[in-house]
């Protein structure tokens, strides 16, 4: 081993795992996010509209069906981390003070998990038939 | 031909900012350079315009600019690649991301630290087997592209990840990590890649490809950032 090499060694530089597998994260999620958004869009917002949409059709219709929920939990989960990931990055390359930097980031961090915690109740909790009696929102 | 050379100005103990100043050349050749121009006001019009320059044929890489919004060197950018007609309008201006020193002068200390924290240089303490390193065709072909680069810093001023936070280690060292991870008879490759494996090193890397564009001697660059990408993913070198 080189004098350099021995520099290196003792600084303790080795591969960065994090950063490889979030690189392989992003890849990988976008390209499963790409049907798994466009399949939710089609489904929301060309073949039904909001006025078929409502509490009673996402039970009967889709959560009823325990594919459908792994479906939206699969977007929900990849999308979250890609989102937050994403943002990440945007952080590191504007914001260059260490400390703001370092403090937006794990912002972002516990959002992220507010809401994928905020979606999982939903789609584990949600019952497998409309509950009935429930005064409709006005 | 006549061209007007719109140039990005700029003298420190002067100016409070940078300013665009325009020169008239007449009888310009199609087959002048840029650097022609430029000689001709520095030499025949304004002296005191700054710009670095040396070898004044694309080897020694010192004349990197900002021509027409896309960085070239301006010893091998070519009048008629860049004016249609009897008269146009060429624009020069210091390449982006680093400090201006003066007019078309930046201060590449920041881009030359990022270089050396790659270790740019062969490492093999074993005495050589027979006198010499032996290398077959292709194990040479693994990595004969990054060779080339003349760090003139065309690429790494042109990649918009870099111009947004200069601690990105930038394509230029990554190619020329690249140019000794690949090659066959170096030892420190794992060391490269550690170094490279962090936060600011290949990530950064959004495959915008400005630097493959920018790149005056035609490297792959965005090829060999992501091949050191894979090699990282991978654990090593194969």
């Amino acid at each position: 081993m080189s004098a350099v090499q021995d520099t290196f060694a003792r600084a303790g530089v080795q591969i960065n795992r994090f950063e490889s597998i979030a690189w392989r994260y992003m890849r990988l999620s976008g390209i499963l996010l790409i049907p798994l958004v466009f399949g939710h869009l089609a489904i929301m917002h060309v073949i039904n509209s909001v006025y078929v949409i409502d509490y009673e059709w996402v039970i009967e219709a889709r959560w009823a069906y325990l594919g459908w929920r792994i479906y939206d939990a699969a977007m929900l989960w990849l999308a979250g981390f890609h989102g937050a990931l994403g943002l990440r990055h945007v952080i590191k390359d504007y914001v260059h003070n260490p400390r703001w930097s370092f403090a937006l980031s794990a912002a972002v961090a516990a959002f992220m998990v507010f809401l994928l915690i905020l979606g999982s109740i939903a789609l584990i909790g949600a019952p497998f038939e409309p509950v009935t009696g429930v005064p409709p929102v006005e | 031909m006549k061209v007007t050379l719109r140039i990005r100005r700029f003298n420190p103990e002067h100016d409070a900012r940078p300013y665009w100043a325009e020169y008239i050349i007449k009888d310009v050749a199609p087959t002048d350079r840029v650097l022609d121009l430029l000689h001709h006001v520095k030499w025949y019009i304004d002296g005191t315009l700054a710009l670095r320059r040396s070898c004044a044929h694309g080897i020694c890489g010192s004349d990197a600019m900002r021509i027409n919004n896309l960085n070239q060197l301006a010893c091998k950018a070519l009048v008629k690649d860049l004016v249609k007609g009897d008269h146009g309008t060429i624009q020069v201006e210091p390449i982006l991301g680093l400090r201006v020193i003066k007019d078309l002068i930046v201060d590449m200390e920041p881009f030359f630290e990022h270089y050396r924290s790659v270790m740019p240089f062969f490492v093999n303490d074993n005495p050589p087997p027979d006198g010499e390193f032996l290398q077959t065709p292709e194990q040479r072909a693994r990595f004969d592209d990054t060779t080339k680069c003349i760090l003139c810093a065309a690429c790494t001023t042109s990649c918009p990840s870099f111009w947004a936070n200069g601690t990105y280690v930038g394509p230029a060292a990554i190619v020329q990590a690249h140019r000794f991870i690949f090659d066959s008879r170096d030892t420190a490759a794992q060391e490269r890649l550690a170094v490279l494996s962090q936060e600011d090193g290949v990530w950064r890397c959004r495959t915008i490809f400005n630097c493959t564009t920018a790149c005056p001697r035609d490297i792959e660059v965005t090829k060999a950032i992501a091949e050191v990408k894979n090699a990282i993913n991978r654990g090593g070198v194969d």
